[in-house]
């Protein structure tokens, strides 16, 4: 870690005091836990997120990956669903495409305001709670993943099928008969 | 002074045993490659060429290849995308090197080299992503610990906990393993709250994932 040079110290810092408070207050409704893998790598968090109520997510549970830059918190962390979320604001690979995680500089949609983007004072508690609202209203104006775009939009059913489908595949729970084989 | 000329050309001379060092350090395979490309090549890894195509799935992946050998970075190409909406197409010395058979798409997301069948199949696979993952019981290891739970869960009603609840406050260990090891336990212990609820809704509505008029 001595390799980062000395912002990685301030970012080493805040990330352990941020862990702290996820640790010892505990995430809003217990809806994630979070927190680095290894504390040899504080640059590299784990979080399980729960699926927010009323939506095909409900009662899953999903793991994301976090990855902070060396000058955090002045750039934001990188967001990776893992295995991938089938939703339209995921890119199929799994990072996540979501406002709050880009600086007012980068703009891939054209669709954000500044004032809802990335800011040393938001936080991985802030950022995973806009992530959890997202789940539950998919921004489509700005789609990361085209295929889910149009499947949400044309086949609603179809969409939640697959939603539902993942989250009992991912907790081993016997799927539908429909998708038994 | 005849002491001085002498230190200069064997400065000289050493400059150019450098440079034939140096630049005979290169084999000759990268010397044809790079010849043939007109520039230096940087190191490309699949790995680079799939993070830009899943990003930019219209994007031809020779296109990104190339310009990925011209910049050696996915960010620097990324942003090329952005900001020009398209890469320029390699010249034909590129294919020579790199021919198009040995790339073949794996991913139905660059579809318009292969048949119309693979095409087909492709758009409908994409949508939920034909290989199976690894679940997280067996990402985190917990085989052993579900096994254990379906023999007493019927017995152990009473101490049923909510993956919310495992998500609330909890103990700041003072040395770090004790923390690795007490968020470990959070996280498996949120999977198998998780894991129980689903199975329990399971069991008394059949298969609500089956149901698609409800």
């Amino acid at each position: 870690m001595a390799a980062r040079g000395s912002g990685a110290s301030t970012a080493a810092r805040r990330l352990m005091k941020e862990y702290m408070d996820l640790t010892k207050n505990g995430s809003p409704d217990g809806m994630f836990t979070a927190g680095p893998i290894s504390e040899s790598d504080f640059f590299t968090w784990e979080a399980l997120i729960c699926g927010p109520k009323d939506t095909p997510f409900e009662g899953g549970v999903f793991l994301a990956k976090l990855t902070f830059p060396s000058d955090y918190p002045l750039s934001p962390f990188k967001m990776k669903f893992d295995p991938p979320l089938f939703h339209p604001n995921v890119y199929p690979d799994g990072t996540v495409c979501i406002s709050i995680l880009h600086t007012p500089g980068d703009d891939p949609t054209h669709y954000e305001q500044a004032s809802e983007r990335w800011s040393p004072v938001q936080c991985v508690e802030k950022v995973i709670l806009s992530v959890v609202s997202m789940l539950a209203e998919p921004n489509l104006e700005s789609g990361a993943n085209i295929d889910c775009c149009k499947l949400y939009r044309d086949n609603k059913e179809e969409y939640e099928r697959i939603v539902r489908a993942k989250v009992r595949e991912q907790l081993e729970v016997d799927l539908g008969e429909d998708e038994a084989q | 002074m005849s002491e001085f000329v002498n230190v200069a050309v064997a400065v000289v001379v050493a400059v150019f045993i450098f440079r034939w060092a140096t630049s005979s350090s290169e084999t000759p395979e990268q010397r044809n490659i790079r010849t043939t490309l007109g520039f230096k090549p940087k190191n490309v890894t699949q790995d680079m060429i799939d993070t830009v195509t899943t990003m930019f799935p219209d994007m031809p992946v020779d296109n990104i290849r190339y310009d990925l050998l011209r910049t050696g970075n996915v960010e620097v190409t990324t942003n090329k995308i952005i900001e020009r909406g398209y890469l320029d197409a390699p010249p034909a010395s590129y294919f020579r090197i790199y021919p198009r058979a040995d790339l073949q798409p794996q991913q139905g997301a660059t579809a318009t080299t292969t048949s119309t069948q693979t095409n087909a199949a492709a758009s409908s696979s994409k949508l939920q992503n034909r290989k199976k993952d690894p679940s997280l019981i067996e990402r985190f290891h917990l085989e052993s610990r579900v096994s254990s739970e379906d023999v007493t869960t019927s017995e152990s009603e009473s101490k049923v906990i909510t993956p919310e609840e495992v998500g609330k406050k909890s103990v700041w260990e003072s040395n770090p393993e004790a923390r690795e090891a007490s968020l470990k336990e959070r996280k498996a212990q949120m999977i198998l709250a998780a894991r129980r609820r689903l199975q329990e809704q399971s069991k008394k509505a059949p298969s609500p994932t089956a149901t698609g008029s409800d």
